[in-house]
């Protein structure tokens, strides 16, 4: 993990890039074909992952499991840019191709945790790699208070494949350079762009599972994720406005690329973004607010998705991430009013399409969906196998997952949706109930407290609401509100047709911070009085 | 065990001559981390792993295909360097190439430690406990983080270009925090000695804050005149300065150092006359990296992990990947004295490369955390900042919180705790309006003094704590 690129820019501090780029780039890289690590059978891995689990028995350890996985992904990059001193427009290739393959040993010893990981995938190094993670458990039990406990979970032996239709990993490389071309040839159509840039990212998980419950698992998740950015500048005025063409990241193929309207919509995305330089400010103040599925998706991943970790919740990130505000359990779980009855939300590693969509988890447990909150009341945090009794649940939610064979597993979020609202709510009903307000689109900046409370969301694009109408493009807008008080005020949600699954790629979490990717689908939702700032 | 330099120089060897093309190059980086978590004064998670990324690079007629892998036989190589190849056939010329890293002499840097390289779970356990009990015995709660690791990175490429680099570090982070959830402490210590890291010393501090930020009440939002400790500082510098601190970024007209009109600030005053900011990869108190290069803006940062590799062909400046860092002062005494400058943008402009921002060190004061409380009417300590995002990357406008203890100084002296703020604020204002600094101190992976400036601008309240 230490020459993962999240510790790079964690380590590298005051590193210039870390900032504009770990939001297009967060995770770790991978993708060639058959080196040594080539696939390896069933057969091969069941032998390899009984090494580990044998050793751990011999050992004395009350569980183990063991992960040996294969990482690929590509990443198909383009900017363009001025040259400078002349008129001419540069268009700069990149691609990375890259994989890791390792195994990662977990071992219960005297009620304590270990682990251990290796890149070196042999039954030698795997025995070897158990003995140190039992050395670490034992070691740390010298400052146990409780033994960890395991919820109950069946013995499975299953297999299962993200759902695509095209492999991205299959469509030649020179097919991708020539899309992404061809989109920023349409967005440099428009006069007063300066810059595009664009990505397609696509990652495939092979992953295998095998613990002493008795389960083997092996699971192929592939996720594509395409995205574009137009920018203008003004040299006069020193300003420069980005639009970005959102696009919803999905468990999928390459279908999801050439379906995604990216580059019939390059276009508009640049004029947007010349339209944002001259757009005027925002005159801050208590505005209502109709936000887009593709702004409010961060919203509900920060200040539901987030608070409704029972990890946190418990303390586990109090030195990092932060905890929730919605703590302690027995008082919230079925009783604490989260918003209005419009708002009904959804724990889910079971939807089609979505970022966080599996079979099983990193815990071997299979994949679940439930009500986090019902009717406004908060319900049931996402849970892990060593968290259920905790909160007095006899089984885990599903939610365990690590972002690398050599990373420790814990709790992570789901995908975590908003129900769409009551048939017949269209995203105009609700402009037309908006008199003085704000329509939002895409992600800007955001921020929230350690516990949840307060947070504060830019947009990529926004245009006023005047009487009930959409009217001009505004700038400099970003919203700040209470999670309680927010979600109270939400007054209407757009029906099922307005309904999108917009993903996340690069939540961060944990020590060694892991990353994660979830989506958050929705429909168009209206809030009441929220209070705006102007950020010029 | 972390191979040596003779290792390295023959794995690199390898590749290259296996590379099919006379511009290739390779990066290698060996790792090794172990490190201990714990909450609610018991350990969670706890582990240790190795790791391996190799990345070769593949360059015919200004198009460069890169391949990453964790495998160092000679199949591998052979397999990467192949793929690397098709690639770049595949790939469009890039414009900005600029040709391979010429030889280059790399700053010395002393940064290695075999205590540890090698420290283990069980070695961290005094550590651990440090922290644990003295908090157990006031009736709070520890939460931690201990780790420690080892790096070897080796660079090299047909055109004779060679470097080996190895260092550790070793961090400690606490927070402490009262049962009822009232009161939150921090504090942090990190070196590349593990020998270095004064756990109980740490437990005091933090043990310290969680008491008293008790009681807290909030203040009304609006600017104030702050102190900011540390590691405060270095969260709101970390963020763009050296993005900013690029020349392309900056005659672009996207950076803080944009003119209006066009052109950039240099040679101009931009900050409070006592800000000097330095790069220097030496610098016993936070060694960097000696070679940068590779990405975002020519800012670039240390290049470690083979990442501007990565990023080649993307970021700009990405062709910079191998260049040797050293010192070099950015602003002095308010002034801005340079812009970082790639070799493509330097090419294209007629200047000199610059050696990449790493290693950022803002040159402190005389004063002491007393006599800047003393000489403080009215103003807010601030322990550290939280979630910092970018509002404004034309203004540096950022937004984030508080965090883990602020208190209100009323007519020189500490007067009562308070509860978390949202900042609305740039760096840029903070510089400008310095009060007085501290010596520079490590926090974090920066080195920076504790800052008083004056109106700092705090726009809501948090219930957080």
């Amino acid at each position: 993990m230490t020459v993962s690129r999240r510790e790079f820019l964690r380590t590298t501090g005051l590193a210039a890039g870390a900032a504009t780029l770990a939001p297009l780039l967060d995770g770790p890289f991978f993708s060639i074909q058959r080196l040594e690590a080539a696939p390896l059978t069933t057969a091969e891995l069941e032998a390899l992952a009984n090494v580990a689990l044998n050793e751990a028995r011999k050992l004395g350890c009350t569980y183990a499991d063991i992960r040996i996985n294969r990482y690929r992904n590509q990443n198909v990059f383009m900017r363009t840019s001025p040259d400078r001193g002349s008129t001419k427009v540069n268009h700069v290739p990149g691609v990375i191709e890259s994989e890791t393959f390792g195994f990662g040993v977990r071992v219960i010893h005297s009620g304590t945790w270990g682990f251990a990981a290796s890149p070196r995938v042999s039954k030698d190094e795997i025995a070897r790699i158990t003995g140190a993670a039992t050395g670490i458990a034992r070691a740390n039990s010298a400052l146990k208070h409780k033994p960890v406990e395991l919820a109950k979970v069946p013995a499975y032996r299953d297999t299962y494949t993200t759902p695509f239709q095209k492999d991205p990993f299959d469509v030649p490389l020179a097919d991708k350079l020539a899309f992404l071309q061809a989109v920023h040839e349409a967005a440099k159509q428009v006069s007063g762009v300066q810059t595009v840039q664009s990505a397609l990212v696509f990652r495939t998980e092979e992953k295998y599972f095998a613990s002493t419950d008795g389960s083997y698992i092996q699971q192929r998740i592939v996720q594509t994720s395409p995205s574009m950015t137009a920018t203008a500048v003004d040299f006069q005025t020193r300003k420069s406005k980005s639009r970005s063409f959102q696009v919803h990241p999905v468990t999928g193929g390459y279908e999801h690329v050439t379906g995604s309207g990216m580059l019939e919509g390059a276009g508009r995305v640049g004029a947007e973004a010349v339209e944002h330089l001259s757009a005027p400010s925002v005159e801050p103040g208590v505005k209502d607010l109709v936000l887009l599925p593709t702004n409010l998706a961060l919203t509900i991943h920060e200040s539901i998705g987030h608070s409704t970790e029972l990890d946190r919740v418990l303390g586990y990130e109090a030195n990092y991430a932060g905890t929730s505000f919605l703590a302690p359990p027995e008082k919230m779980m079925g009783k604490f009013q989260f918003g209005s009855p419009l708002v009904n939300v959804v724990g889910d590693r079971t939807l089609p399409g979505a970022m966080s969509t599996v079979g099983y988890d990193d815990d071997g447990v299979k994949a679940t969906s439930w009500d986090i909150i019902k009717d406004g009341v908060f319900q049931a945090y996402q849970t892990i196998r060593d968290q259920a009794h905790l909160v007095g649940e006899n089984a885990s939610r599903g939610c365990c997952y690590a972002d690398s064979f050599d990373s420790i597993p814990f709790q992570r979020m789901p995908n975590v949706w908003l129900r769409a609202g009551k048939d017949g709510v269209s995203l105009d009903d609700l402009i037309a109930q908006v008199e003085d307000g704000i329509l939002i689109d895409g992600r800007g900046s955001w921020s929230i407290d350690q516990q949840r409370y307060n947070f504060q969301f830019g947009g990529d694009a926004f245009w006023e609401i005047k009487g009930g109408k959409k009217g001009r493009m505004l700038a400099d807008v970003a919203y700040q509100s209470r999670t309680q008080n927010f979600w109270t005020a939400c007054a209407g949600i757009a029906d099922q047709r307005f309904w999108q699954n917009y993903g996340l790629t690069n939540d961060g979490k944990g020590q060694p911070s892991q990353t994660n990717a979830m989506s958050h689908g929705c429909s168009p939702s209206l809030f009441r009085r929220v209070n705006v700032l102007r950020t010029e | 065990m972390p191979p040596t330099e003779k290792e390295c120089r023959g794995i690199a060897e390898r590749a290259l001559a296996l590379a099919p093309a006379d511009d290739a190059g390779v990066s290698l980086t060996f790792g090794r981390t172990s490190n201990t978590r714990y909450a609610n004064n018991e350990i969670t998670t706890s582990g240790e792993a190795e790791s391996v990324s190799v990345v070769v690079a593949v360059t015919k007629d200004g198009r460069t295909g890169r391949v990453t892998m964790n495998e160092t036989t000679d199949a591998a190589l052979e397999r990467a360097l192949k793929r690397a190849a098709e690639l770049a056939e595949v790939l469009p010329k890039d414009p900005e190439y600029v040709g391979p890293v010429p030889p280059q002499k790399y700053p010395a840097i002393v940064a290695w430690d075999e205590a540890t390289m090698k420290a283990a779970a069980s070695d961290r356990l005094a550590g651990v406990r440090a922290v644990i009990e003295p908090a157990a015995a006031a009736s709070l709660g520890a939460f931690g983080f201990f780790s420690n690791e080892a790096t070897v990175q080796c660079i090299a490429n047909k055109a004779g270009n060679f470097g080996f680099h190895r260092f550790t570090n070793a961090a400690y982070s606490a927070t402490v925090r009262t049962p009822d959830g009232a009161g939150s402490g921090w504090a942090e210590d990190a070196s590349w000695r593990i020998a270095e890291v004064e756990a109980p010393a740490l437990a005091a501090r933090a043990v310290q804050k969680a008491k008293d930020s008790r009681g807290a009440k909030p203040v009304e939002p609006g600017d104030y005149t702050v102190i900011l400790e540390p590691a405060a500082v270095a969260g709101l510098l970390g963020f763009n300065l050296a993005g900013a601190l690029s020349a392309r970024n900056a005659e672009e007209g996207r950076s803080f150092f944009s003119r209006k009109g066009g052109g950039t600030l240099l040679g101009e005053k931009v900050f409070h006359e006592s800000v000097t900011v330095k790069s220097d990869p030496s610098d016993p108190r936070r060694p960097g990296q000696p070679w940068g290069g590779g990405g975002g803006g020519g800012g670039g940062g240390g290049g470690g992990g083979g990442t501007g590799f990565i990023f080649g062909g993307f970021a700009t400046g990405a062709g910079d990947f191998g260049m040797a860092t050293g010192p070099m002062t950015w602003i002095e005494k308010g002034v801005l004295k340079q812009l970082a400058c790639d070799r493509y943008w330097a090419k294209k402009s007629g200047r000199e490369h610059t050696p990449a921002v790493t290693s950022v060190v803002l040159e402190g004061g005389t004063e002491s955390m007393e006599s800047l409380i003393a000489s403080t009417d009215r103003g807010l300590l601030v322990t550290n900042f939280f979630y910092i995002r970018v509002v404004n990357p034309q203004t540096m406008q950022l937004t984030g919180l508080t965090r883990d203890g602020v208190w209100l100084i009323e007519n020189g002296k500490i007067s009562r705790p308070v509860t978390n703020l949202r900042f609305n604020e740039s760096p840029g204002v903070l510089l400008a309006n310095v009060l007085g600094m501290t010596p520079a101190q490590r926090s974090g992976n920066s080195v920076v003094p504790a800052i008083k400036a004056a109106n700092f601008t705090f726009s809501s309240q948090s219930d957080a704590v």
